[in-house]
């Protein structure tokens, strides 16, 4: 039996469904491309490992726009998708060789800042149950319509979905706020 | 406290839902208005933390999905293909130079045979106490020079050398420097490190910084190879990128377009070295 890495969904069916959020769409796009895409990064002074990490977050930035409708494709996908991997990849390099420089200490003082902040969120989001993080990731993240999330997450119509994401992320608000005073939230 | 309605404003400020005319008109509020200004600052970083938690999500389902392995032979051969090109240089030159062998001048400037491995023989040149001893044998048999030191050697040579760096010199030296130089020109193994930078600004530019050829422009996406003809007094590069040969001059220091050799004479030897 011949493996074929395209065998079941074309160009068209890959786009449609990742646009609807199909995260196994997401998967089958990653191994399609994964050897083509991290030889840009390993060819250009990288390590697997630094390929991996642009190629995903590549990935990922084509999803984010793809599920939010902000994407029409006028290119193949691995081409769009190539050309991500090299802007992300660029900026890298750019920031290893600033990080050289003097610029060293204030860039790592300013990423623990926004690092620490985020785990303190992260923590508050893990306190929502499944739905409500589905519900506010989907809105807030994949910029899905409350008809999309309705149909994603099976509820009645776009009234419950908006409910609930309202509800939701008050929660989440409450959550944060009673963890912390209002200094911690200033830049 | 910010009103309901506020917050509902400020979730769709953020997200970039409202139209026009609502943004400027929110803006405006949002410049007035201390406390929801605050407010601003939390949503927004409760935004951007739900957002980089669902990016992280993301990345670890992808970091959970089986890959194919990175075939590390093609890797390294892509990596190593620019230097296969002028490895087989380095053969076709060492050959092709013991063909056309034949005895220079006595007492001329000490003849530039020297062994393959060596990627810069002119400085063992100039050091007249490291000349070595004539090897006749050596020089009837140049397979065993690859054993032999660099040979001094004593008759006339009527040796028809195309020299690639001729046309460059032509403009700076003089004939009779042009001349030793020419009948002292070699090929050998180029120990040009190569960096490939994909630049926005420059397409099909190069630069030589700290002795790296800095190439920019989408070189990796087709084969390219250095071609480096080391003579007495000067070293030249070419490249070849897509049937194309390019002069590489290593004082150039900033980004400068690649400019595609012309010469008939020139690009003709170049061919025959590559296609041999």
């Amino acid at each position: 039996m011949v493996y074929r890495p395209n065998s079941g969904m074309d160009e068209k069916e890959i786009f449609d469904r990742i646009r609807r959020g199909d995260e196994k769409a997401l998967e089958f796009l990653y191994k399609k491309y994964y050897r083509m895409m991290t030889k840009l990064v390993i060819t250009n002074s990288g390590t697997e490992e630094e390929a991996r990490d642009v190629y995903q977050d590549a990935l990922i930035v084509f999803w984010q726009k793809a599920t939010s409708g902000n994407l029409v494709m006028t290119s193949k996908i691995s081409t769009y998708i190539y050309s991500i991997c090299q802007n992300l990849w660029r900026k890298e390099l750019e920031r290893k060789k600033r990080l050289s420089n003097e610029e060293k200490d204030a860039a790592v003082s300013m990423d623990t800042e926004t690092s620490e902040r985020n785990k303190i969120i992260a923590r508050c989001i893990d306190q929502l149950g499944e739905t409500c993080k589905k519900v506010l990731m989907y809105y807030y993240f994949e910029e899905m319509s409350m008809q999309e999330i309705a149909d994603k997450l099976g509820f009645a119509n776009t009234d419950t979905a908006k409910t609930k994401k309202y509800k939701c992320k008050q929660k989440l608000d409450e959550l944060v706020k009673s963890q912390y005073s209002e200094k911690d939230f200033l830049d | 406290m910010a009103s309901e309605r506020d917050i509902e404003l400020l979730d769709d400020y953020l997200m970039n839902r409202l139209s026009a005319e609502d943004r400027v008109g929110f803006e405006k509020k949002l410049a007035a208005d201390p406390e929801l200004m605050q407010e601003f600052r939390i949503q927004t970083q409760v935004i951007e933390g739900l957002k980089e938690v669902r990016r992280m999500e993301l990345k670890k389902m992808l970091q959970n999905t089986a890959v194919p392995p990175v075939d590390s032979s093609v890797t390294l051969f892509s990596r190593l293909l620019p230097w296969v090109g002028a490895s087989a240089l380095v053969v076709i030159g060492f050959f092709w130079f013991n063909r056309l062998e034949e005895p220079v001048p006595s007492g001329s400037v000490q003849q530039a045979i020297h062994p393959v491995e060596k990627t810069r023989p002119t400085a063992e040149v100039e050091m007249p106490d490291e000349q070595p001893v004539l090897d006749e044998k050596a020089v009837s048999k140049p397979i065993q020079r690859k054993q032999e030191q660099p040979v001094k050697v004593s008759e006339p040579v009527k040796v028809e050398v195309y020299d690639p760096t001729q046309e460059i010199s032509a403009e700076t030296t003089t004939p009779a420097e042009l001349s030793a130089q020419r009948t002292e020109a070699g090929i050998s193994k180029s120990n040009i490190t190569v960096n490939v930078i994909d630049h926005k600004k420059y397409s099909q530019h190069y630069a030589f910084e700290n002795g790296t050829l800095m190439l920019y422009g989408p070189f990796e996406k087709n084969l390219y190879e250095i071609l480096e003809f080391i003579g007495e007094e000067k070293t030249t590069a070419f490249l070849y990128y897509k049937n194309s040969f390019y002069k590489l001059d290593t004082s150039i220091r900033i980004p400068t377009k690649l400019v595609p050799v012309t010469n008939n004479a020139l690009l003709q030897k170049l061919k025959e070295y590559r296609a041999q």
